[in-house]
């Protein structure tokens, strides 16, 4: 559904049938269900990501959304990692690229601890979930693709599990 | 924050009802756009360094002049609240972070309804054995039938009194919003 910008109406407006499905039936159906993506993935094997800058951790694990008004977005991921060595007590960072710029700092250079960590000492085949909720206010008109990137700050691997649950969304609010 | 839009109840149409340019654009228009931008506050705190600590054990203000929400309800509706920052404790053996929402106005926790929060406050996370752990936080909690007005909102914080003191960085996002759901 497309949504289109109310009209400031004046004694000479005609309201019949077009305005009407324009500016009430459309903008109707498309509030009552915003433009959204959900990614919920079911990974065909581990991924592993053993960096100490941040990467990204798949593509398959990115989501878009093409907005065609200025709005407010919510970017939510939820994911479940294992941490790789237990004896250097790494941490294990996350961030979101959105373009070129990271959702932590929104520049291009991303917080030391970007928006989530896994701590420290989780322990070998340790599960930890994650769950990030970003609001990202006044996002332009057009496409957008949101990455997530992860990196350890003290050398140790950490590993997607095919057997468990990914989710990324996009949501206008 | 400012009241972008003005909500009207919409009007059960009756064979008197004068539909004119102000019925349009009250009940049509200007409605339409507030469901487009439905009010919301968010604080983001991107600096990178710094820090917020405490070793109160009970809850106080994380800080009033970062994590404090202003909304204007115009209808009684239910709100969302989000959360996530990273925490650590300096304890060595361990130590836990509790976090709730104060309805400064109201005089009230989201976690008990009262004056009083609940013991854990709405969430209680922590790690054992290292001073330097470190550990995302994610709230994500719906506060129901908000009544009309303007609403003051602030994020509070205690520590487990294991020892450690509760620290807030700011190397990581930190990020406090509500909104209408």
């Amino acid at each position: 559904m497309v949504w289109t910008i109310p009209k400031e109406y004046n004694h000479t407006n005609v309201v019949n049938t077009a305005p009407l499905n324009k500016y009430l039936a459309d903008n109707i159906n498309y509030l009552v269900a915003r433009p959204s993506n959900i990614l919920t993935r079911v990974l065909t094997n581990d991924i592993t990501v053993n960096s100490g800058v941040p990467v990204l951790v798949s593509p398959s694990l990115s989501v878009g959304l093409t907005t065609t008004h200025e709005c407010d977005l919510l970017y939510s991921a939820i994911f479940a990692v294992q941490e790789g060595n237990e004896t250097t007590s790494p941490t294990i960072v996350f961030d979101v690229l959105w373009g070129d710029i990271y959702l932590s700092s929104l520049t291009d250079t991303n917080l030391d601890y970007g928006c989530a960590v896994a701590g420290e000492n989780l322990g070998l085949n340790v599960e930890r979930h994650i769950s990030i909720d970003v609001v990202i206010p006044k996002v332009s008109v057009g496409s957008h693709y949101f990455n997530l990137v992860g990196w350890s700050t003290t050398g140790s691997s950490v590993t997607f599990l095919s057997n468990s649950f990914h989710q990324f969304s996009l949501k206008e609010i | 924050m400012p009241v972008d839009y003005t909500w009207t109840v919409p009007t059960t149409l009756t064979e008197e009802t004068l539909v004119n340019k102000e019925f349009l654009n009250a009940q049509l228009s200007e409605n339409m756009r507030y469901l487009f931008s439905r009010p919301r506050d968010v604080v983001s705190v991107r600096t990178g360094a710094g820090s917020e600590t405490t070793s109160n054990t009970t809850f106080t203000a994380v800080n009033v002049n970062l994590f404090r929400l202003n909304i204007t309800v115009q209808r009684q509706t239910d709100l969302i609240f989000r959360f996530i920052g990273v925490t650590s404790q300096t304890s060595n053996n361990y130590g836990e972070t509790m976090f709730d929402i104060y309805h400064s106005n109201l005089d009230k926790y989201i976690s008990s309804l009262t004056a009083t929060p609940l013991t854990n406050g709405i969430s209680r996370s922590g790690i054992r054995y290292s001073n330097t752990t470190r550990i995302s936080q994610a709230i994500s909690v719906i506060y129901e039938d908000v009544p009309i007005g303007d609403h003051i909102f602030d994020l509070h914080w205690a520590d487990d009194g294991s020892g450690g003191v509760s620290t807030l960085h700011y190397d990581a996002l930190a990020q406090f919003s509500v909104g209408e759901t």
